[in-house]
Formats: structure tokens, sequence, C-alpha cells
């Protein structure tokens, strides 16, 4: 009896393991692994165009959440257990040319007939003119403003810089919502160090004064140029609305997005600069009290953060051409609409094609400042090998000058400059 | 030679000493087979991963490429870096604070929920239940509690006493502290039960005697169950040191080294240069000047405690 037992066991386990064996190779050939970085939303968002694509291709992509996704790559790729493909900012871009990680591709292959905009491949080209990802959403800033304060301070939205501490103040001492109490504030700003978020909201403010964090030298070369009076301006600036006109947020100066999101949302911050990306948290709890117009003008220009997402094919996957293809669909007119219209979120904000009106598309007036701001002043950072490590050099840098009301400005940016300078150096591409 | 009516016996010959050292060997196998899984993970998952990071601290660190040998280099990198003395003097404050003063905080705490009055036990449980609390849930609650505006929780409080609202994990002069606050909360719980356990192992009895021949509360507390319980604080001591240094969860969650590098840690920075910066031979050569900190700060604490012992 206990023999019988033994071998009926026996039999059923080299079974399974020859079931499993052959169900996981089955899975890994016919099965694209996907990462991202973002919240459950987004992740079901890219899972339903997951979906949408098996039913027109029979490939499965399996989409996999991380909440930090570079560092998870980092790790993952060392020991060759990276996925086929993944999506990421474009500021990355460098970053995973520089260190091999991702596959370059061939702009003609994916793009023969030319429908993606040229600035979204310009997000994805490498110091060395190489394509590095596939463009999949481009996105802008515009400033998102409380309409119900507005009106109850009597003000308009802003257009310049003065304008913009004017309603500032006004939301900040004015008791725009009324409560009877002195709890509100005019502007989200944010001075995290985390990921370098000091940089990305305070890089605007510096186009806008004239300054830029590099400037070229020619032949491919740069050297810092935070240093300059426009630079020095501009994080004057920035630091003033904390502390001389007292208009940010509590806690700006280590705040991060989220940070600044829920300020907005919890209706302790009046206004907020970023992309199309919020509406479907805000909406349940503003309702139609807030709309979106161009970000207030600098001195110099009205030139805002351009910025996206692509697709990167990774270097070690043994399926480039299913990744690629997979990648090559969602530039599709197809893909991009559903992108822009599920029911989850929009993970395409604006669309990389030239055939695709998004304010037609979503039929949503507050569109309307980003299409415009794209297509007139959204700029992209300095295509340097490796742009992220600059954004965390400056990131440092908002840190200390808003962590430090009273320090001097000067000395703080000649400090950060030299740092940048190095990083140039590191990267070979400083040139004096 | 014996017989039964089972039939002749077995010859054997024997040695003398020969059963007794068979049966140490076999109770030897048998402690190194119950300990192999063990021994296997902590090769495994511990003393391979190590040995790898020191390998990789004495390399250039390249992702996917060969990685060259720099010798040193890392090492003398990260003497001259400010950042790395910043964050090793938040980590050494930090320690002095959450083990200090969570040490006497979880001792008086142990002696408080020792007395014998009605519905201790619910206190005992209370005190415990940030310990068995997921660290990141604690801290992202307490970052809440931290709130920088006025409706910040704590902020509502210092109202009530007319004190303005801080910005609290935001101002460089209040974030270290405010950690270390909420760290000395997480860990009295822990440190308490150890305390509580060495005041019952204590005998009542001379307790007692002491009180007959008039001993006052503190000099029972001084002469007698301090000194017996010495143990328990050296071990509270050693593993709170060691667990301090390598803070790293409340950081990231409530302030992720912000602001302006104030609550910068040594765990915090070795993560940044890893992680952000893809400089995992610079992280690799922090990780084993932290892991030397801590070992010369064990076996101090381990001689201090013998020098005490021998009185």
């Amino acid at each position: 009896m206990t023999k019988r037992l033994v071998r009926i066991l026996g039999v059923l386990g080299i079974v399974a393991l020859v079931w499993s064996g052959l169900a996981a190779s089955a899975f890994a050939a016919t099965t694209l692994s996907f990462w991202l970085r973002g919240n459950e939303q987004m992740l079901k968002a890219y899972q339903y165009l997951a979906d949408e694509y098996q039913k027109v291709s029979g490939v499965r992509v399996k989409p996999e959440l991380f909440p930090e996704v570079e560092d998870k790559l980092l790790t993952a790729m060392i020991g060759h257990q990276g996925p086929d493909l993944w999506v990421a900012g474009v500021i990355t871009t460098g970053r995973w040319a520089k260190y091999g990680m991702a596959a370059p591709v061939d702009r003609k292959v994916v793009d023969p007939r030319g429908p993606l905009m040229d600035r979204a491949w310009s997000f994805v080209q490498g110091a060395d003119g190489k394509y590095y990802g596939v463009p999949f959403n481009v996105q802008t800033n515009a400033l998102h403003i409380r309409t119900d304060w507005l009106k109850k301070v009597g003000k308009k939205a802003p257009a310049t810089w003065d304008e913009l501490v004017d309603v500032a103040r006004a939301f900040t001492y004015d008791d725009p919502d009324g409560n009877g109490k002195n709890d509100t504030y005019g502007l989200v700003i944010l001075g995290g160090s985390t990921k370098g978020y000091g940089w990305w909201y305070w890089q605007g403010f510096l186009w806008e004064a004239g300054g830029s964090v590099l400037q070229s030298t020619g032949n491919g070369k740069y050297k810092c140029a935070l240093d300059s009076p426009e630079a020095l301006k501009a994080l004057h600036f920035y630091r003033d609305l904390g502390y001389k006109y007292g208009v940010t947020q509590p806690g700006f100066a280590t705040a991060i997005s989220r940070d600044g999101y829920n300020a907005f949302k919890d209706g302790i911050a009046g206004m907020i600069i970023h992309g199309p990306y919020q509406f479907k948290i805000y909406d349940p709890v503003l309702g139609n009290k807030y709309t979106t117009v161009p970000v207030p003008r600098g001195p110099a220009n009205a030139d805002v953060l351009g910025e996206g997402e692509a697709i990167y094919i990774s270097s070690q996957t043994s399926k480039k051409k299913q990744a690629l293809d997979f990648a090559i669909w969602l530039t599709s007119k197809d893909a991009q609409l559903k992108a822009m219209t599920n029911q989850y979120i929009n993970v395409v904000r604006l669309s990389v094609r030239k055939d695709v009106k998004t304010a037609d598309v979503v039929k949503d007036p507050r569109f309307e400042p980003f299409v415009e701001a794209f297509a007139t002043s959204a700029r992209a950072p300095e295509a340097i090998p490796d742009f992220y490590a600059v954004r965390l050099i400056v990131g440092d840098m908002i840190q200390e000058a808003l962590a430090s009301p009273g320090a001097d400005l000067g000395a703080i940016v000649k400090k950060y400059s030299a740092k940048v300078n190095d990083e140039l150096k590191k990267q070979g591409v400083y040139g004096d | 030679m014996t017989r039964s009516f089972l039939g002749p016996k077995k010859m054997t010959r024997t040695f003398p000493g020969t059963k007794k050292w068979k049966r140490s060997l076999h109770r030897i196998a048998l402690a190194y087979a119950f300990s192999l899984p063990a021994i296997l993970l902590f090769a495994v998952f511990k003393f391979y991963p190590i040995i790898l990071a020191f390998v990789m601290s004495l390399q250039r660190f390249v992702p996917l490429g060969a990685r060259p040998f720099v010798g040193l280099a890392n090492y003398g990198a990260v003497m001259h870096d400010d950042l790395f003395w910043i964050s090793l003097q938040n980590t050494s404050i930090y320690v002095v604070f959450v083990v200090g003063a969570g040490t006497m905080l979880s001792l008086a705490l142990a002696y408080l929920v020792n007395q014998r009055i009605r519905g201790i036990k619910a206190f005992r449980t209370i005190y415990f239940l940030p310990v068995v609390t997921s660290l990141v849930v604690i801290s992202i609650v307490w970052k809440y509690l931290y709130y920088p505006s006025p409706r910040g929780l704590f902020n509502q409080v210092l109202g009530l006493v007319g004190i303005p609202a801080q910005t609290w994990l935001s101002d460089p002069k209040l974030a270290l502290g405010a950690i270390i606050v909420m760290a000395i909360w997480a860990r009295v719980g822990y440190d308490m039960v150890i305390y509580l356990a060495a005041l019952q192992g204590l005998e009542k009895e001379i307790l007692e005697a002491a009180s007959i021949d008039g001993a006052t509360w503190w000099q029972r507390f001084w002469h007698i169950e301090f000194p017996s319980i010495r143990f328990a604080v050296f071990i509270v001591t050693i593993l709170g040191v060691m667990r301090a240094y390598r803070v790293f969860t409340p950081i990231l969650v409530m302030t992720n080294g912000d602001p302006n590098h104030g609550t910068e840690v040594l765990a915090t920075y070795i993560y940044r240069a890893g992680f952000m910066n893809y400089q995992m031979d610079y992280a690799a050569a922090m990780s084993f000047i932290l892991f030397l900190v801590i070992l010369i700060l064990t076996v101090f604490q381990l001689d201090v405690e013998r020098r005490v012992e021998r009185g």
C-alpha cells in the first residue's frame, strides 16, 4: 500500500515538474515583461493597453508596477533578471544609454512615415545622436488655479511673475475659502531633494528668468551656468515666494510632488504648476472649482519644461523584436487614443503623434494650455550623456537655498556650479 | 561468552572510549545537521552578499560591464566627502539620543508596569503595540502628525498653548529631533519587555527583606534591582546601538535626508549613492565603514561590560 502510494506520488511529481517546466517556457516565449513606475491606476491603464495589444497581436504583455523602477532596474539587470521593456520619464534616457541598459532603436523602423513629433524624438536622443527609446507620451506644465478663490478675492489668473505674487498674496492673506481662518496659501513650490524634485519645479522659473543650468561651449561641450545673474534672479524669486512674500504652502522646503498635489487638492494652496495628469484625482474633491492657465511669464520668456515618457527596450532581452513591436503599437493612433481616454488614468497626456489633436480627443478645455505650451514654449534639458545626475545636484541646491532663508545664494550657486562642472567632467562633456 | 535462547551473542571488539567518541561524533553531526539550513541561509543571503559588496568596494562600478580593480580609492573618496561626515554625525546624534533616552524611558516604563495593580496588562500591551506595528506605517502616521500647517495635529496642540505652528520635518533645527522622538516612542516597548522579564526574575524575598529593613524605594532600586538587571541594560544598549546605527526606514519615509541633509544618516546616504546615483562601489565602501563603526562600538561596549562585571 505504502509502496503504491509512493509510486503514485512519484509519477504525479514528475508530471507536475514537466508541466510546470513546459508552462514556464511557454510563458517565457510568449509573454513580454513590462515594468513601470507610478500608481495602481497607471498599472490598470497599462494592463488595459496590454490586453488590447494581445487582441491584435496574440502576444501577452505583463505590466508590473514598482514604486522605484529605476532602483529595481539597476539591481535586476545586474543579475540579468530585468524586464523586456519598461516605461520611464525621458529625463532618464541618458542614464540608460550611458550604462548600456537600453538598446538603441532605429527611428526609421519605428516611425517610417514620420507621424511622431520631432520634439518627442529629441527627448529620447542620446548624446551620441542615437535614439534610446520610443516616445510614448509628452507633456508640459500649466498653472492649476482655484477659480472660486479667484472670484472671492476679486483677481484674474496671473500672467506674469508680478501678478503671480499678487494673486498668491491674496490667496494667502484674504481668506479665499471664507472659513474665517488664516490657513490658506497662494502657490505650491517644491524643494525636496528626492529625485531632484526641486530642480523639476524650479527649471521653468530658471528659463523664464533667462537662465539655464548648462551653457553650451560648442562641440558638444557644456559648462554650468547656475552662477549667471539670470539664474541667481530665478533662485532669489523662488526663495522669496517662500520667505519674503510668505505665500507658499508650509513645508515647501522639503516638499515633493505628492505633497504638492495634496496641498492643492486639500484646499491648502490655491495654485500649483504641473502636467495634465491629476484631473482624475482633483476632480472628485474640487469639481469645477479650478482650471488651468498658461504658466505666468517671467522677465525673459514663458518657457516651460517639456517632458514625457518613453518605452525603453532592454539591451539584455532575447525578445527585442517582440518588445519593439509592442512599443511601436503603443505609438499607433489607436493605442494613443486608448491611452488618453481609458477609464483609469491618461497615461498619454499629450499624444506624441502629429495627427492626434489631444484637445479634440479628450474634449476638455483644461488641456488647451498644455497643448499650446508644448507647441510654442516647451523645452527639454540639455542633451548631455546623463542629465539625471545633474538634476540631482541641482535638486540639492534648491533644497539648500530653501532650507536656509538667510544664506548667501551667491555662495550656494558657486558651490553647486563646481559640483555640476565636476559631473560634466566625469561625463566627458565639460568645456570652458 | 554468554549464551541466550536467541543464540550466541555477537562478539564485538571495543576499545576503551570508542563508544563515547562515537556518541559525541554523532551528537556533533546531529547539531550540524540541524544548524545546516540556517548556516546555508546565512551563507547565501548574508555572507555571500557581504563578500560581494566588499569586492565591489574595491572596484569601479559599471552596471553591465567589467569592473576594474581600484584598490582603496573608494574608501579614500569617502574620507574626503563632507556629506559622509555629516551623515555619520547625524547618525551618531540619533544613536546617542534614541539609545540613551530610549533605554532610560523603557527602564522606567518596565518598572512602572512591573507593579501589581489592576489593568496593568492592558498598559503593557499598549506600550508594546508600536513594536508589532510596521515601521513604515508608524513613519507615515507620524509624518501626518508633524504636518507643517496649522492643521497638523501637533501644531493644533501647540496652538492651544499659544505656540505658533512649526514646520517640523522641514525645519533644519527640528527635523532630526522630531524623528528621534518618534523613534524613541517606537522602540521603548521592545526594550521595556526585556527589562520587565529581568525585573520579574528577581527574587522577591530579597526585595521584601530590604523593605522590612527600611530601605526606601530608591535604595531598593539602586542597590538591589538595578545591579541585578545590569546584564539586561547591556544587552539592550548593545542591540540598541547596532540597530540605531542602521536606521533607515523612518528617515526614508519621513524626510529622505532633507532638509539640507539635516536628517541624512549613513544608511540613507548609502542608499542615495547606490540606487539614485548608481555609485554602488562608493555605497559599498561606505557600508563597510559603517560596519567597522558598529563593530568597534560593540567591542567597546562588551569590554565595558566585562570590566563592570569584574568590578
